[in-house]
């Protein structure tokens, strides 16, 4: 296990690494913060005072060693905007994040086991064709567009949720809802498929020769080995929530890292995105790990390899 | 003496399948009963309609689509008219079964002590009742250190344990009647054996009946009393095994029982040229070796049976053979010329005269390609053989050869059955008109009267082209009627080779005996008789192992 850990750490050190240089050099082309941060008529003098505070001055390569150097002192920078350590704003946003994305993943999961294995019992039934036909629906619908129609119905036409923020229970329900449309379309599909799968697969034929009854060849026999599958792409869809709130977090003014990676962006404030990336992808490596735990948990044929 | 009161009617079963071509009779107005303690044996090939019966007594079959029309009684009431609870109360507690793949039939994430204990759990015994069941069942069956092993999974074992598992399972009620759809196919013939003798003592202890579905009339002849002949999803003949086995009323059960083996020895040649040459070939991967210091000489138009149990290193020199995998040491020579140092051209040669047939005909045929695609690939890749103008006549021609019709080029390998399919592999091996053609397992996968077709063609092709075949199969009765050489492999290593018929019949070491031995035969007297003789080897076996002297 620890071998294991290790090759997947040094694996994606080096994918990290990659990505920091990607990032570091891609947000620089949205172009000088100066001109964001001074008025309009600053003069030549106020602008290069700015920039030499910041270190805007020095080649970009020098600038990238600088920031190198300041994460080896777990030192990622300042905000421009915020005026304080770009991990403070990071750190108080995520744990925002990662509340919606657990919520979401949690109810789309249970929901898909619930809606796959009922369609899977009888293929090509009545529930099955429904339910196939709408988690396609809901597995291709844009979730930009599926939460201006919702705020348009239930916070402008209704009035019964909130349009935007956090607070009460009731500014979740959106977001966590919209969030789920995508996730539980596409997982409802996976256990669908997977446990049929399981469901026709010879050691199902045996535990009904044994005379075991329907509620035990579909949990004990035919979920156990569908959850396999599953976990792998519950997983994958975890890494997706985690940075795809974004769209999400815009919308409904949710203060989570996607909302905040939009306005670093916006506010050319390199040090906040940087961090968030850098949050976010040590996040998703964190999850993979898990999943592969999990995994190896459930499947005796890899734990033992 | 007065019938006894039958333990399971199985009375006009008719069960149709809905296909797109209308309803597939798949079992038609099938009657048979098996009284207690009974075996009987049910006997056809594959599409006979015997596991579909069988999958109809145990309720596997989903109705729709299947449907099913006659009745089937245990004891004397209906299982079809009996409400579901009362119908699965009698699984797994009165009747059970084995299936023929013990490994997709164990579910591989739970123990193996979890499974057999699961029967108990369902029946209502108590948690730890049920595991110490399960424990001196496991143990009975002949698992190894039982209480370790018990926690492993399915995966963990080995085939002939796994089987065991399967048996244990079974057992777990003592159920009245046992059916055991091919138990022993998939397994070595070794081990197929334990597991028929398993079978045999379980029976005399417990007293179940037993329904024992087979191709293979050495198993039959093993185990059974009666038997009942199934063609095309009806009873061709049943009876007495002794009567059915001696004096065969129906065709084909004739066909069935008729030894082959004159057939297949056509002309031999006499002292042919060496086409192929082994010196020494040792194979490892990294530190295993899976063959080691095999020599060994093919002639023009010679037959070389390697034999072994799976495990033995055979498809590891097939693999040597066919280039695919270097030998760690020792050399293969094609015409003389070591095939691991030819030059370009000379490789181009090799491959075209060095052609393989593979176990898998569903597997190794590509099923996005017609027929025609299948069969002409090599001339693609060997453009100099054939215009490609030439190409369908010439394809047309080989399956000629092979027995398909021309009108089958355009044909995708989905559409043919698996003795067709290793037909057409065959045709796309003679393409470019080999001189030797390695069959890995090429007919292991068929049912034996295909089987027999297929071997026919082959030994034809032989005759006809002058092949040489180097013949790779666990099944030494097919061995022994094919082969002009022999080889016995054993863990990597040649235990005994020589002409076939003499090392058939006066076999020197132990293992080829043993081997010879557990190959059932379809004959009950004499199958009783080398049951007999295997058991005492095996006791000879186990004390000169255990250094007594013998």
């Amino acid at each position: 296990m620890n071998r294991f850990v290790l090759r997947h750490g040094t694996q994606s050190l080096f994918a990290l690494l990659c990505l920091l240089v990607l990032v570091f050099f891609l947000a620089r082309l949205t172009g000088d913060p100066t001109d964001l941060y001074l008025p309009m008529d600053a003069s030549l003098e106020q602008r290069a005072a700015f920039a030499e505070s910041h270190g805007f001055n020095d080649p970009l390569v020098v600038q990238f060693g600088r920031y190198l150097a300041g994460l080896a002192r777990f030192d990622f920078g300042d905000s421009l905007f915020q005026g304080r350590p770009a991990i403070d704003a990071v750190l108080a946003a995520f744990p925002v994040t990662l509340k919606l994305a657990g919520i979401t993943l949690a109810l789309a999961l249970s929901l898909a086991i619930l809606i796959g294995s009922l369609a899977a019992w009888r293929p090509r039934s009545v529930f099955d064709r429904i339910a196939s036909m709408l988690t396609i629906a809901s597995a291709s619908a844009p979730d930009f567009w599926v939460a201006i129609v919702a705020i348009l119905v239930f916070a402008v036409s209704l009035g019964w949720l909130p349009t935007s923020g956090m607070g009460t229970a009731a500014h979740w329900i959106m977001p966590v809802g919209v969030l789920m449309v995508r996730p539980l379309g596409l997982l409802t599909q996976i256990v669908r498929a997977a446990m049929i799968g399981a469901l026709a697969s010879p050691y199902v034929k045996t535990a009904r020769a044994k005379g075991a009854g329907k509620s035990r060849i579909i949990f004990v026999h035919g979920l156990r080995n569908a959850m396999l599958t599953v976990v792998t792409v519950a997983g994958d869809q975890a890494a997706t929530l985690i940075n795809g709130a974004v769209v999400v977090e815009t919308v409904f003014g949710w203060p989570g890292i996607g909302n905040l990676m939009i306005q670093a962006i916006q506010q050319r404030d390199f040090a906040v995105l940087q961090a968030c990336i850098l949050v976010t992808a040590l996040a998703i490596f964190v999850m993979n790990l898990l999943i592969d735990i999990a995994y190896s948990r459930l499947d005796p044929r890899i734990r033992n390899a | 003496m007065p019938e006894p009161k039958p333990l399971l009617e199985v009375d006009r079963l008719s069960v149709d399948f809905p296909t797109a071509d209308g309803l597939f009779a798949a079992v038609r107005d099938v009657s048979f009963a098996i009284a207690p303690n009974e075996s009987l044996a049910v006997i056809g090939e594959s599409g006979s309609g015997k596991s579909v019966t069988a999958s109809a007594i145990m309720g596997l079959l989903d109705s729709p689509p299947a449907r099913v029309r006659g009745d089937i009684r245990f004891e004397g009431r209906s299982l079809f008219s009996m409400p579901g609870r009362q119908r699965r109360d009698l699984y797994g507690r009165r009747i059970a079964m084995v299936f023929q793949d013990p490994l997709t039939h164990l579910n591989p994430v739970y123990p193996v002590g979890w499974q057999v204990a699961e029967v108990g759990r369902i029946h209502g015994m108590a948690r730890a009742e049920a595991w110490a069941r399960a424990r001196e069942l496991l143990d009975r069956v002949g698992i190894p250190d039982v209480e370790r092993r018990m926690h492993d999974y399915p995966h963990e074992f080995s085939g002939g344990q796994r089987q065991r598992v399967m048996i244990a399972m079974a057992m777990a009620l003592s159920p009245d009647l046992l059916i055991a759809d091919e138990p022993t196919t998939a397994l070595d013939v070794t081990v197929q054996a334990q597991i028929l003798d398993l079978l045999r003592d379980l029976r005399t202890e417990s007293g179940m009946a037993l329904m024992m579905i087979t191709h293979d009339l050495g198993v039959a002849a093993d185990i059974a009393e009666n038997v009942v002949v199934m063609q095309h999803g009806e009873i061709v003949e049943a009876g007495p095994l002794d009567r059915v086995f001696a004096r065969p009323q129906h065709a084909y059960t004739r066909q069935l029982l008729t030894d082959r083996s004159e057939e297949y020895r056509s002309l031999r040649p006499t002292e042919p040229p060496a086409i192929l040459e082994l010196d020494r070939v040792c194979v490892r991967y990294g530190s295993f070796e899976a063959v080691r210091n095999v020599s060994v000489t093919l002639r023009k138009g010679e037959i070389l049976g390697i034999v072994g149990e799976s495990g033995s290193g055979k498809s590891s020199l097939a693999s040597a053979i066919l280039r695919l995998r270097e030998p760690s040491s020792g050399s293969i020579r094609y015409h003389g010329r070591d095939v691991f140092a030819l030059a370009r051209a000379e490789e181009t040669a090799f491959h075209r005269g060095v052609q393989a047939i593979f176990q898998d005909p569903f597997s190794s045929l590509n099923p996005r390609m017609t027929v025609l695609k299948v069969i002409s690939e090599p001339w693609l890749l060997h453009p100099d053989v054939l215009p490609r103008d030439r190409w369908r006549a010439r394809a047309a021609e080989l399956l000629g050869m092979v027995g398909l019709a021309a009108s089958d080029l355009d044909k995708y390998p989905g559409e043919f059955s698996g003795g067709q399919r290793q037909r057409i592999a065959i045709a796309r091996a003679l393409a470019l008109e080999p001189e030797i053609i390695v069959c890995d397992e090429a007919v292991s996968a068929l049912d034996m009267t295909v089987q027999a077709q297929v071997i026919t063609l082959l030994a034809d092709l032989r005759t006809r082209l002058g092949l040489s075949y180097v013949f790779i199969a666990h099944d030494l009765t097919l061995v022994r009627k094919f082969a002009d050489h022999v080889l016995v492999m054993k863990s990597g290593e040649v235990i005994e080779q020589g002409v076939a018929e003499e090392v058939f019949a006066h076999p020197a070491a132990l293992y080829t005996r043993q081997l010879i031995a557990s190959s059932p035969v379809p004959d009950p007297m004499r199958q009783a008789e080398r049951r007999r003789a295997r058991r005492l080897n095996l006791v000879r076996d186990s004390d000169r192992a255990n250094g007594m002297p013998a």
